[in-house]
């Protein structure tokens, strides 16, 4: 564990602005957007808030493929693969770190901004987990592009193409899906999108492990398609599939 | 006991072919290594050579598992490469000039984050690899020369005294200076008999005066292994009187790169032998007077470059 915390306390080292910056972004975007809107013209409050988050979403995007690349699990070039750090030891130390700045932080912000709302009681917890449950997905799935590609921009190509390709199977898949899906579908709106995104970050985890463990860029291409097929499919035939497993 | 035990090992490519080869009988995949076998014994220092794309530097890849093998196997330290662990790789140091260091850090920093890795890791010997180096400690890795990163790369490879060195073109782009440093380095570590290296290099006249062990690699495939004392021993360039008269009849083919001129014929033979070379060239040049002078390994290697060419046997005449 000692050395897992080096290799952390090495990323946190070479991203320290990266990290204050995404730390700023977040306790603005929490604490200080609301009451920034309301000295602006009306006008422009929409645009700055979306200008804004936009930004951040960005900013986190480049620092997780950074993050994720740094020590890069396939390139042959990479200092850690012929010293003694094995690649179980440092996918922990990546996944630890992206899930401590991408899904404790952020949720953690919310937790304490809606300290006075009291919306902070164990009655809520769901809705908390709910939130970790997606940024983690996104986290995950970022990884997984990043682990699977060179840079950001190649990353992005990754990311953007799944997100059409699992879009536009999905709409073509609700013009063939029966009534009884749709009309189920509708009334199981959270179970849908649990499954879904459960699903993602099992396909994402699974794609991270074989980058670094096995090496295997065949197989994480596959995954990555069973991924954008298998959500598509939960996003279309969800009701279908429950109810004929229901009986 | 040997440290390094490479076993019919291969390694082929994925190459980028055309729809315009698919026609053609051309193979899509390229052949880097093939059926390689080979051992180093502990406590040698051998080294690798060969022209460019030989399969140098795909053959240290492969000992430290940075790519699978196709075929074949090589043992690491006992181990199978493809299982070497954190365990076997704070025994193993690994230099190349391809090699990327962590950016964003000062020498320090590097030596601080390496560290840790290794239990073995000698801070007297840091502190003398360091002097002996001239490395400025404050300095970012990003900031450093060519040589500087090489030796800052060899330092932390030196300093935890690893069992296996394993140099990939170590002394690439670098200047005399910083040459002789890196060697005088390795030589101090080499020379208290903890360490065995296996070093690829073009720069032969560096590789002379460490290595004790040769293998020539040749389009991926091994010509031979051999101390470099026994190798420098059997080639000789043998200088011949230009009026001689040649025998006619086929010439040992051991004797390589025949060359005419000024007065003299010259020729390398690669299976020198006193009593027998001077009795091939008593039966060849009767009336000759003949000289033969050693040859440096990088005249060797020249040679060996060129046998391949045509024979220019009538040159002789």
């Amino acid at each position: 564990m000692n050395l897992t915390w080096h290799i952390i306390k090495k990323d946190l080292y070479y991203f320290r602005w990266s990290f204050a910056l995404w730390l700023g972004g977040i306790a603005y975007l929490n604490f200080c957007q609301d009451n920034a809107g309301m000295v602006k013209p009306a006008y422009m409050q929409d645009f700055n808030r979306v200008f804004l988050d936009m930004l951040l979403c960005f900013f986190a995007f480049a620092l997780l493929v950074g993050l994720a690349q740094q020590d890069h699990p396939t390139e042959s070039s990479g200092f850690w693969r012929t010293r003694p750090i094995s690649a179980a030891r440092l996918v922990t130390a990546k996944l630890l770190l992206v899930g401590a700045l991408f899904v404790a932080l952020p949720v953690l912000a919310i937790w304490v901004k809606n300290l006075f709302t009291g919306f902070t009681s164990v009655r809520y917890l769901h809705e908390y987990a709910f939130i970790a449950l997606v940024l983690g997905s996104v986290t995950l799935s970022v990884m997984a592009a990043a682990a699977c590609t060179k840079n950001s921009v190649q990353s992005l190509i990754v990311c953007v193409s799944l997100v059409f390709f699992t879009g536009s199977l999905a709409e073509v898949l609700s013009r063939y899906s029966p009534n009884v899906s749709r009309h189920l579908a509708v009334q199981m709106t959270n179970a849908k999108a649990l499954s879904i995104l459960g699903f993602s970050m099992a396909i994402a985890l699974a794609i991270i492990l074989n980058q670094y463990l096995r090496r295997r860029v065949s197989v994480s291409i596959v995954l990555f398609l069973a991924g954008a097929i298998g959500s598509a499919l939960i996003g279309t035939m969800w009701g279908y599939f429950y109810f004929y497993s229901s009986q | 006991m040997n440290i390094i035990e490479i076993r019919n090992l291969s390694q082929r490519y994925w190459t980028r072919g055309s729809l315009h080869d698919l026609g053609s009988a051309v193979s899509w995949t390229t052949e880097a290594l093939h059926d390689l076998t080979l051992s180093v014994p502990e406590g040698s220092v051998s080294a690798l050579l060969g022209a460019n794309g030989a399969g140098k530097t795909t053959t240290l890849k492969l000992l430290v598992n940075l790519l699978r093998p196709s075929a074949g196997s090589a043992q690491v330290l006992g181990v199978d490469s493809v299982l070497l662990g954190e365990r076997e790789f704070a025994q193993i140091g690994y230099v190349s000039e391809n090699q990327k260091l962590p950016p964003g850090m000062t020498v320090q920093q590097f030596l601080d984050y390496c560290r840790p890795f290794y239990p073995t890791w000698d801070r007297a010997l840091e502190a003398a690899l360091l002097a002996r180096f001239d490395l400025p400690v404050d300095r970012k890795l990003t900031h450093l020369s060519r040589g500087m990163l090489m030796k800052a790369a060899l330092l932390s490879s030196l300093a935890y005294r690893p069992k296996l060195l394993l140099l990939d073109e170590p002394f690439s782009g670098l200047d005399p200076v910083v040459r002789d440093d890196v060697t005088q380095g390795l030589l101090a570590s080499v020379q208290q008999g903890e360490t065995t290296v296996l070093i690829s290099s073009h720069d032969i006249e560096e590789v002379e005066r460490l290595a004790d062990r040769v293998a020539l690699i040749d389009a991926g495939r091994l010509k031979f292994v051999e101390t470099t004392e026994s190798l420098l021993g059997r080639f000789r360039r043998i200088e011949v009187d230009r009026d001689a008269v040649w025998q006619s009849g086929n010439l040992p083919p051991g004797w390589l790169n025949w060359q005419s001129g000024s007065g003299r014929t010259m020729f390398i033979d690669s299976a020198y032998d006193r009593e027998t070379t001077e009795s091939l060239c008593r039966k060849h040049f009767p009336f000759a007077a003949v000289q033969a002078h050693p040859l440096t390994l990088r005249d060797i290697f020249i040679t060996l470059g060129r046998k391949d060419r045509p024979h220019p046997q009538g040159a002789a005449a």
